[in-house]
């Protein structure tokens, strides 16, 4: 049984393997050096797909890439900092905002700051807004939700303030895109960083970066892209100024067809949330120390079972039960100091739109043995 | 047997190793965690109870597949599973290599005890 789905979903969008098989054994395709139509062009395809979702009419906006660490790496290190300018992110994010973050400030380049969660992993806006006013940052960044909690923010609110202070706000929805709204427009994102493989059930190796024609970010990679190439930089053309070097063309022929898929097949949110609550609340009863979140959140269940490291419990599930599940800090390290959860971290379960009730008792089941072994 | 096959055993025997390690990453300081596999044996329930001698020894017999985990005083931490051939050993935090070196002197007698 996968209850890894924050990780890597699984299983992924129905066809998906047969799409990349096809693209690998069908002559290749190469986007921007030869002369496909665009409706036979994977990528062309996925940055289509991908502006319909976002709620972006600019396609060519959306930079393709490898995942949403290649993304989010490109919307930091990229971003056109000068010395002393000051960033405000979260204690939710995860490692691949936090640590580009922390090698910036380590040049000296930048100063952060890092506003604290409540219990749940949601953003204290109280304390965003006060470091906003104490900072005026240049770029806040943001994850749409917890990798660890499952708690959703207040993006709108969030951005809404950082906006009139004048800041450039980037959004991480890497676990959200394809089963929460990521309307870009509404939620003010000046940038969105997302990856393919998780609730848009693409294939691992694909992600992505949209940046509103307003920000302008310089290439953390240069080489070839197919266009202008008797220019010794990279072209200022959007996305080929960013995505130097051959996509995975077969992955990305992948999460077109899982984007198309998604698009006809809506997830139905209300019937995860409601299996969510009831594996909570079993867990809860049972004696597990769940963290606890109101409201809207993905389906994502973070506990510890007194008596237990979280290790060992995930390794009873897995080797004992054949449960995939993840221990540990999840590549989130300052949230778990405010969720209860430091220093060894939590057992994380995540559900996926496939996953059953049946399914979901199954682990009650395991967790009433696991609970009445003592 | 024949003499020399005897001898050809015995000595292939004392060449054969009883396990194999290897690191395992973890969300922490992946140098402390080790993976142990016997190659001669799979874990059975003597060399389980047998590892008793290492610090508290904590055995799950009802789990479908029963696991047991160890904890020494000096923060060496053992777990598996029965019918295995692996188990995770955590490593205290100082002076892991000698600690190391320990345990698996530590592990041999055990193993040659319970075979």
């Amino acid at each position: 049984m996968y209850l890894n789905n924050a990780a890597t979903s699984w299983p992924k969008a129905p066809g998906l393997g047969q799409e990349v098989a096809k693209a690998t054994d069908e002559i290749p395709f190469h986007p921007g050096r030869s002369g496909f139509a665009a409706d036979e062009d994977p990528v062309a395809g996925c940055r289509a797909a991908l502006a319909r979702l976002l709620g972006s009419g600019e396609a060519n906006r959306i930079v393709l890439c490898q995942h949403a660490t290649k993304a989010l790496n490109l919307a930091i290190q990229g971003f056109p900092f000068v010395p002393g300018d000051k960033v405000v992110t979260t204690a939710l994010e995860h490692n691949s905002v936090l640590r580009p973050l922390f090698r910036l400030e380590k040049r000296g380049l930048i100063q952060l700051s890092i506003v604290p969660v409540n219990a749940e992993g949601r953003v204290k806006e109280d304390a965003f807004e006060k470091a906003l006013h104490e900072r005026s940052p240049r770029l806040v960044v943001v994850n749409h939700a917890s990798n660890v909690t499952g708690a959703i923010q207040n993006v709108e609110a969030l951005f809404r303030a950082a906006h009139r202070l004048g800041a450039v706000t980037l959004l991480d929805a890497s676990q959200t895109l394809g089963l929460v709204d990521v309307d870009m427009r509404r939620m003010g994102a000046d940038m969105t960083a997302f990856t393919g493989h998780k609730y848009l059930l693409g294939p691992v190796g694909t992600g992505g970066l949209y940046v509103s024609p307003d920000v302008e970010l310089e290439p953390i990679l240069v080489g070839g892209t197919g266009i202008r190439s008797d220019l010794r930089d990279m072209p200022p053309e959007m996305p080929g100024r960013l995505e130097a070097g051959t996509p995975n063309l077969p992955a990305f022929a992948g999460l077109r067809h899982a984007l198309s898929w998604q698009e006809q097949n809506k997830p139905d949110r209300d019937q995860l949330d409601r299996l969510c609550r009831r594996l909570e609340e079993g867990l809860v009863n049972m004696g597990a120390n769940v963290v606890q979140v109101t409201g809207n959140k993905t389906p994502v269940i973070s506990l510890t079972l007194p008596g237990w490291n979280v290790e060992e419990v995930g390794y009873v599930l897995q080797k004992g039960y054949g449960i995939c599940c993840r221990t540990g800090l999840h590549c989130a390290p300052l949230i778990h100091r405010y969720i209860g959860t430091a220093p060894t971290g939590s057992l994380r379960l995540s559900l996926s739109r496939f996953t059953t009730a049946a399914e979901v008792d199954h682990v009650l089941d395991v967790f009433k043995e696991f609970t009445g072994s003592r | 047997m024949h003499h020399a096959s005897r001898f050809a055993f015995h000595v292939w025997q004392i060449a054969m190793k009883d396990f194999e390690s290897r690191k395992v990453e973890d969300c922490f300081d992946g140098s402390r965690v080790y993976e142990y596999r016997l190659t001669q044996s799979t874990i059975d329930e003597t060399f389980i109870q047998s590892l008793a001698t290492l610090g508290q020894l904590e055995y799950f017999p009802k789990f479908p597949r029963p696991f047991f985990r160890v904890r020494s005083q000096d923060g060496l931490q053992l777990k598996g599973v029965q019918n295995e051939q692996t188990f995770q050993v955590i490593l205290p935090g100082k002076e892991q290599q000698k600690r190391r070196k320990q345990f698996e002197n530590e592990l041999r007698t055990i193993l040659r005890r319970s075979s």
